[in-house]
């Protein structure tokens, strides 16, 4: 849907109402969404207070509890579960160490029996298992490098052989699939962009084809899609503009047309940001709708940086920067 | 919950633990550790629970069809049968895929099945099928492209690489605007591991002059050929024939500047490679 078929046109980010939604996200811890999401709550509580921060607005949360309950999430073998009832798993074991770099409590916990959960999935083709159930995917990969560089100790890992796994899963059209042969989707290309980007070999991919696959995600409408002649998503904005934003050529899509896009995504009653037009708005759209926005420098948002997916405020203090 | 908690502390493998996993599952599809526990149940009970997971997969997949954790499941347990289900395995993914074609964890299990068992000769026959009945199917031209590389990898490379060039050739000029199709071309042109360049093979410039002459506005047709001209002019000023090199650069030019107005949300992607030109042009 174009914008002037809307009946009214939402040009500005509805901030205070962003706010009050993420705020209000958790309150309600009998209803059912609350149950089925539990597996990964981390990740929601992730995308919930990085988005306050980008807005300027985590005071409203309540975050002496947060942490508290970050913390009663770590397992016995160093990694995070989803949620204080769930196994470690690499996803949440991320979601959790970048909550806990946000508010600089990365001290709180032994570093080093997290480092060791994390090399332990290391597999010998280099690749990454998400649990020690042994599913593979370049998430992992991406999850693995990225919670070493946040712990400071990026070779706790095989970084070359790491390396040369994702490598192994990029294709013919310049993206990259979940494992070797598997068809190139946008959120896999954000995550192995910014693991070659962690590891420092970004050499080791086709620059040009890949942010050309990237910017032919961009659709009439000026959203992005995640794969050739699939629908437009706001998600979309993060994996494909942070992998463009990594590889310096976010100036190759229309960003007028992308941010005009995601605003008209908004809610303007609840608040939130949803997938597309008036479709029912989530807190990982909301993140992601915003981080784009935040990307692309507009409407006065704090920075974020592509590659650790936190503010570029909290990068510097842990790199010391 | 309680107790899927206190069996998970217990660490009891069981009958009653197996069918406690339904019950939470049910619940909550993704719940991984439940999936664990499962896995661990049906390996130390007897064979026929290992048997009756088929239909329980069948059943959660329908109503799950993009859950990562069924699906890791299913790769465990196809594995775990072995090489006398595997067709049943693939046949069993075309359905799912009848379902939605593009459902991504379908096809990744597909690629990790057909790899495992090495049946990637069959898999052309049913790309076929299902590019027949969408085109613009890029799950299915992706799977088509590791088909395509493990045949030539294992026979004639140059055979593969021909019937596969005509094969493109026909569904190009049926859907001429597919970025699917063209990219498979590409991929095939620079990535079978023959010394074929884009430029270097005339079969393919035709193509782009044919589709050219049936819809002139065919910007994936103009893109193409702008590339065709961009990797001659290099390779001509390699060769240091500049003169030719500096007539393929100005083809070049030319069709990105067509390119910025029929595909202008990619204007600017368009005047950075007529840049990259110039400096042949103008040497």
């Amino acid at each position: 849907m174009s914008a002037k078929d809307l009946n009214k046109v939402i040009n500005t980010l509805l901030r205070d109402k962003h706010a009050q939604y993420i705020a209000s996200f958790e309150k309600n811890k009998e209803s059912f969404e609350f149950y089925a999401t539990e597996h990964f709550r981390m990740s929601g509580v992730y995308w919930g207070v990085t988005a306050m921060q980008l807005l300027g607005n985590l005071d409203l949360m309540d975050n002496d509890a947060i942490l508290a309950w970050v913390l009663s999430c770590q397992r016995e073998d160093g990694g995070f579960g989803g949620s204080e009832r769930h196994d470690s798993h690499l996803l949440y074991t991320l979601s959790a160490i970048q909550i806990l770099a946000l508010y600089g409590a990365l001290d709180r916990i032994n570093a080093d029996r997290t480092l060791s959960y994390i090399s332990s999935l290391q597999q010998a083709d280099g690749s990454f298992a998400g649990d020690t159930w042994g599913e593979i995917d370049t998430r992992f990969s991406y999850c693995a490098l990225l919670c070493c560089s946040l712990l400071g100790n990026l070779h706790a890992v095989n970084v070359p052989k790491a390396v040369s796994y994702i490598v192994s899963c990029q294709n013919i059209d310049g993206g990259f699939g979940c494992t070797a042969g598997n068809e190139s989707h946008a959120g896999q290309v954000f995550c192995c962009v910014a693991a070659l980007h962690l590891a420092g070999a970004l050499d080791r991919l086709d620059r040009d084809l890949t942010c050309w696959w990237l910017c032919e995600r961009q659709t009439k409408s000026g959203g992005l899609n995640g794969r050739p002649e699939k629908l437009q998503d706001v998600c979309y904005s993060w994996w494909c503009l942070s992998a463009l934003s990594i590889l310096d050529c976010l100036h190759w899509i229309d960003r007028d047309a992308l941010s005009s896009f995601i605003l008209q995504c908004q809610d303007e009653e609840r608040g939130g940001i949803a997938d597309r037009p008036e479709d029912m708005v989530d807190v990982f759209h909301t993140f992601f709708g915003i981080a784009g926005l935040s990307l692309m420098g507009l409407c006065d948002l704090e920075p974020i940086d592509p590659t650790y997916a936190l503010p570029v405020s909290t990068v510097h203090s842990i790199r010391g920067t | 919950m309680d107790v899927f908690q206190a069996v998970l502390k217990s660490g009891e493998l069981s009958e009653r633990v197996l069918s406690l996993t339904d019950d939470v599952i049910a619940v909550n599809a993704s719940n991984y550790n439940a999936w664990e526990v499962r896995w661990r149940c049906v390996q130390v009970l007897p064979h026929i629970f290992m048997e009756k997971e088929a239909d329980f997969l069948d059943q959660m997949l329908m109503n799950n069809p993009k859950n990562y954790q069924l699906w890791n499941y299913r790769r465990r347990f196809a594995f775990r049968r072995g090489a006398d289900y595997a067709a049943e395995e693939l046949a069993y993914v075309r359905k799912c895929l009848d379902q939605d074609g593009k459902n991504y964890h379908a096809w990744a299990h597909r690629v990790a099945v057909a790899e495992k068992f090495n049946l990637w000769e069959q898999e052309l026959d049913d790309l076929s099928r299902l590019l027949e009945l969408d085109v613009r199917n890029n799950s299915a031209w992706n799977h088509r492209f590791v088909a395509a590389s493990h045949l030539a990898k294992e026979g004639n490379a140059e055979q593969v690489f021909q019937s596969e060039v005509l094969y493109t050739r026909a569904l190009i000029l049926k859907a001429p605007h597919n970025e699917s199709s063209w990219n498979y071309l590409r991929g095939l042109c620079t990535a079978l591991g023959l010394p074929h360049k884009m430029s270097l093979e005339p079969s393919v410039a035709t193509l782009c002059l044919e589709v050219l002459q049936q819809k002139s506005s065919c910007s994936l047709a103009v893109e193409y050929l702008a590339d065709i001209y961009a990797e001659q002019s290099r390779l001509l000023e390699a060769l240091k024939q500049e003169d030719a090199a500096a007539t393929a650069a100005a083809l070049g030019i030319q069709c990105f500047k067509e390119l910025e107005v029929t595909d202008p949300i990619r204007q600017k992607f368009w005047r950075l490679r007529q840049h990259e030109l110039l400096s042949i042009c103008s040497a």
